[in-house]
């Protein structure tokens, strides 16, 4: 049977083929950044949930005195968006905190709201980064 | 009947043959260990290009070190061939927050506003 000599070299092709042309997506948190012509809005404080990454790698929410720690953030979150859907989330980081505590932070809010979203509670252009300024 | 018990070798012949003449584009960035995330998105890589940030604040664009003022001519180059693009931040989970600031400050005003923190996906519940 010459037909099935050559089937699994086709086969073997057609992996090696597939092994070459595949890349695999990158995994990464999405972000619109404001323009630089978009005009700056007020917004009400009440409507403002601040997210203070320290230096140290703490987070502190809005201007309380004791570190909130990182497992408690999702829930908080989802508490305050639950209260108010225009809640605007502000996360803040000190200039020298590591990166990767911003990006913790960044983690639980986002995926507060994609826990929420069920509940129809969008997420657009509702989070904010900053950094802080150095005093 | 066509004689066909050579066509492995030919296959075989071919198969070598691309291995060697195809040449992969890589990228190498810098090392860097990134923060993980369990929230991330997948990005299309044909839109994406990276900055690479290092643990010393070292930025990296297509292999070059550049300083983080050559930013934002060079994005704004890439973002007139592809309107659509997205930069992804390649950056060490203990980079100083700072850095990553200003070059998002850079990107603005190259007007690349589409950008993505890359990071490892993390299972929920792990961290």
């Amino acid at each position: 049977m010459s037909g099935e000599s050559a089937q699994s070299d086709v086969a073997f092709l057609l992996l090696i083929f597939f092994i070459v042309s595949t890349t695999f997506p990158e995994i990464g948190l999405t972000l619109i950044l404001p323009s630089k012509a978009s005009t700056v809005k007020q917004v009400k404080r009440t409507n403002v949930m601040q997210i203070v990454t320290a230096r140290t790698g703490d987070y502190y929410i809005d201007t309380e005195e004791t570190p909130t720690p990182l497992s408690a953030l999702k829930g908080l979150v989802k508490e305050r968006l639950i209260e108010n859907d225009k809640l605007i989330l502000s996360v803040e980081t000190h200039p020298e905190a590591p990166y990767g505590s911003m990006i913790d932070a960044l983690d639980e809010v986002t995926l507060a709201y994609d826990e929420l979203e069920a509940q129809r509670i969008r997420r657009d252009k509702r989070i904010s980064l900053k950094s802080l300024e150095i005093e | 009947m066509i004689p066909t018990s050579s066509m492995g070798d030919i296959v075989f012949l071919l198969l070598i043959f691309f291995m060697v003449t195809t040449i992969f584009k890589l990228e190498e960035g810098l090392p860097i260990s990134l923060p993980r995330s369990a929230a991330g998105d997948k990005i299309p890589r044909e839109k994406i290009t990276h900055i690479w940030i290092d643990s010393a604040g070292q930025i990296s664009i297509d292999d070059m070190l550049i300083d983080v003022v050559d930013i934002e001519p060079l994005v704004a180059a890439k973002l007139r061939e592809n309107p659509a693009l997205i930069v992804s931040f390649n950056t060490d989970a203990m980079t100083p927050y700072q850095v990553v600031d200003d070059s998002m400050e850079r990107l603005k005003l190259a007007n690349a506003l589409r950008v993505s923190f890359t990071t490892s996906l993390e299972e929920e519940g792990e961290g």
